[in-house]
């Protein structure tokens, strides 16, 4: 499966979808011009991923802001990865948030209550 | 609306009015107004309070100034972004797409409160409106329809307005009306089936008796109407067809020439009788019982032959040449079909499997759906008919159901045998508001009614009326 690597900007997020090497990574500032397009290789990728994934999936939140269109397209990945779930795989969400940046932790929160899949904060 | 949808409802609107430079006063004056229509004092007050609450008013210090410092334009905080997401989630399972438009409206109303536009707000409308998976098209035409106000920016083909200029429009329809000022226009969604309704002039309008205020979108529901102060009054029958008209799209001629019937023993139940109707119309047959107004319907729709006379749809005769018809007739007696063991979903479920033999499972599926969902079925479509002595369902659905199952095939002549008896005048209302807009359809649709109401008479093209002795 082919790899993707976007670097990062002041406007978007630096994203890595490494399948072989068990990465699965977005982070940064998510407030791209246009989100749909921007997300769209990411969300193709993971359709593709999810018929034939690794035996478990740790997928890895980053992010220090993102704005309310990008927040719609991570829970359009939050859903695929919730699909997996349901259909039996492992799948882990590891939401990372700086220490002092309340807000972020309760959106992981948020995101938590809304879709159904096995989340973990993870503070730094 | 019930109160886990006014609350989600108070969240969403109070995200909204924080953002940018935060809430102004005109949108504090609009959720309360937007409250006082739907509660009383007591609610309003709590409602509101929960308003404050969420918009941070009530304590000035924590929450929304944490950016302030950085000295750059604040952006809406992540944790609101996420929330937006949950409470449209939890919206989106209880609410139609009809209720969700609606909450989409009051969403733009809170921003055009005060007219400001601002990225942010419109990225959070944005996003409400793709979880609530609202077209696209629709979406920024309800967007213009919120923010625009001058007719000719209001051109667009969903759009009618209504007012005293003679300048026709190009996209949009028109209704002329007698020394108004302003516009009134009335905004249609096609895929939620919903009218909304907004006035822009300063005169004293009545929408069902209420007020309108200018500033203010209205929802024009079936049955509506709107009272003008110096011309007539516009009914919401008047509305829609002007945004049917263009819809039809199989013309029916309908003739029945010097009908006559008699019954075995000689009697005679119909004499001589004559007319002729076009797609599009509501016929009502009224006589005193015993007239022969079910022997009627029985001859127009080709169970009986007549005696004497003929009919001719699109010039064939439908008494010679049934099969040439076929499907094109749809009758619903007056007592009902349905197997009361099944649901309602599986009454008109399995009636559909046998007009349809070579449709699919799922288009199937998407069929009943969808009629159940035109008729305002689908809330109650896991529940069992039950018998008329053991309800399990009421009376008004019942007999839409009924209809249901010959709407399914979808006839372009529909004759119906007392649809409202023993209605209450709620239900009877209900029902015959469905054949109405079935008939703005383009629908041909003959009813026998007994005591219509002055509501209900009002809803006839043309009554046929019969008295005893044919």
């Amino acid at each position: 499966m082919e790899t993707i690597k976007i670097q990062g900007s002041e406007d978007t997020p630096k994203i890595i979808l490494d399948a072989a090497n068990e990465i699965l990574e977005i982070s940064g500032r998510s407030l791209p011009e246009d989100v749909s397009s921007f997300y769209e290789p990411v969300l193709n990728w993971l359709t593709e991923y999810t018929e034939n994934p690794n035996k478990k999936t740790i997928f890895n939140f980053k992010l220090t802001y993102f704005n309310t269109a990008s927040s719609k397209l991570l829970l359009d990945i939050l859903m695929k990865l919730e699909e997996m779930h349901e259909k039996g795989q492992e799948v882990l969400i590891r939401w990372h948030y700086p220490e002092d940046d309340e807000d972020m932790a309760e959106a992981g929160e948020e995101y938590a209550d809304i879709v159904d899949v096995p989340f973990e904060q993870v503070s730094y | 609306m019930s109160e886990e949808i006014l609350r989600a409802l108070m969240q969403l609107f109070a995200i909204i009015a924080k953002q940018d430079e935060g809430v102004e006063s005109t949108q504090v004056e609009y959720v309360k107004n937007f409250l006082q229509q739907q509660l009383n004092d007591e609610e309003v007050k709590e409602y509101f309070l929960l308003f404050r609450q969420y918009s941070g008013m009530e304590d000035p210090d924590s929450g929304s100034d944490t950016d302030e410092d950085k000295g750059i334009r604040k952006l809406t905080s992540v944790r609101d972004s996420v929330r937006i997401l949950g409470l449209c989630k939890k919206i989106n399972k209880t609410l139609t797409q009809k209720q969700k438009v609606v909450v989409l409206v009051r969403l733009f109303e809170i921003v055009n409160a005060d007219r400001k536009f601002t990225d942010q707000r419109m990225q959070i409308i944005n996003t409400v409106g793709e979880v609530f998976k609202v077209v696209k098209e629709e979406f920024t035409s309800v967007e213009s329809f919120v923010v625009r106000n001058e007719a000719h920016e209001l051109d667009d083909n969903n759009i009618l307005v209504i007012n005293d200029k003679r300048d026709v429009p190009r996209e949009a329809k028109k209704i002329l009306t007698k020394q108004l000022d302003g516009d009134i226009f009335v905004l249609k969604i096609k895929s939620a089936d919903l009218y909304l309704l907004k006035y822009t002039g300063i005169e004293d309008l009545f929408l069902n008796g209420l007020p309108i205020r200018n500033d203010r979108i209205y929802l024009f529901a079936n049955g509506s109407t709107v009272k003008l102060p110096k011309a007539a009054p516009i009914y919401f029958s008047d509305v829609a067809a002007h945004f049917l008209a263009d819809t039809v799209s199989h013309p029916i001629s309908y003739i029945a020439r010097d009908l006559e019937y008699k019954f075995p023993n000689g009697n005679t139940g119909i004499h001589h009788i004559s007319f002729s109707e076009t797609h599009g119309r509501l016929i009502g047959i009224m006589g005193a019982s015993g007239a022969g107004k079910t022997t009627l319907l029985n001859v127009l729709c080709g169970i009986d032959r007549p005696s004497a006379g003929e009919v001719l749809i699109n010039g064939i005769d439908l008494h010679n040449y049934k099969e040439k018809l076929e499907g094109v007739i749809g009758l619903v007696p007056q007592d009902d079909l349905l197997i009361e063991e099944l649901t309602v979903y599986q009454n008109l479920y399995y009636n559909a499997r046998l007009c349809f033999e070579d449709k699919s499972e799922t288009e199937i599926d998407e069929l009943v759906n969808k009629i159940l969902l035109n008729l305002g079925l689908f809330d109650r479509k896991d529940l069992k008919v039950g018998s008329p002595l053991k309800k399990m369902i009421s009376g008004g659905q019942r007999k839409r159901l009924n209809i249901a199952l010959e709407l399914i095939r979808e006839p372009a002549i529909l004759f119906v045998d007392e649809p409202t008896s023993g209605l209450s005048s709620r239900d009877s209302e209900n029902v015959m508001d469905l054949l109405r807009e079935l008939a703005l359809k383009g629908k041909l649709i003959f009813v026998v009614i007994h005591q219509p109401s002055s509501e209900i008479y009002k809803m006839f093209d043309k009554m046929i009326i019969l008295d005893t002795g044919g």
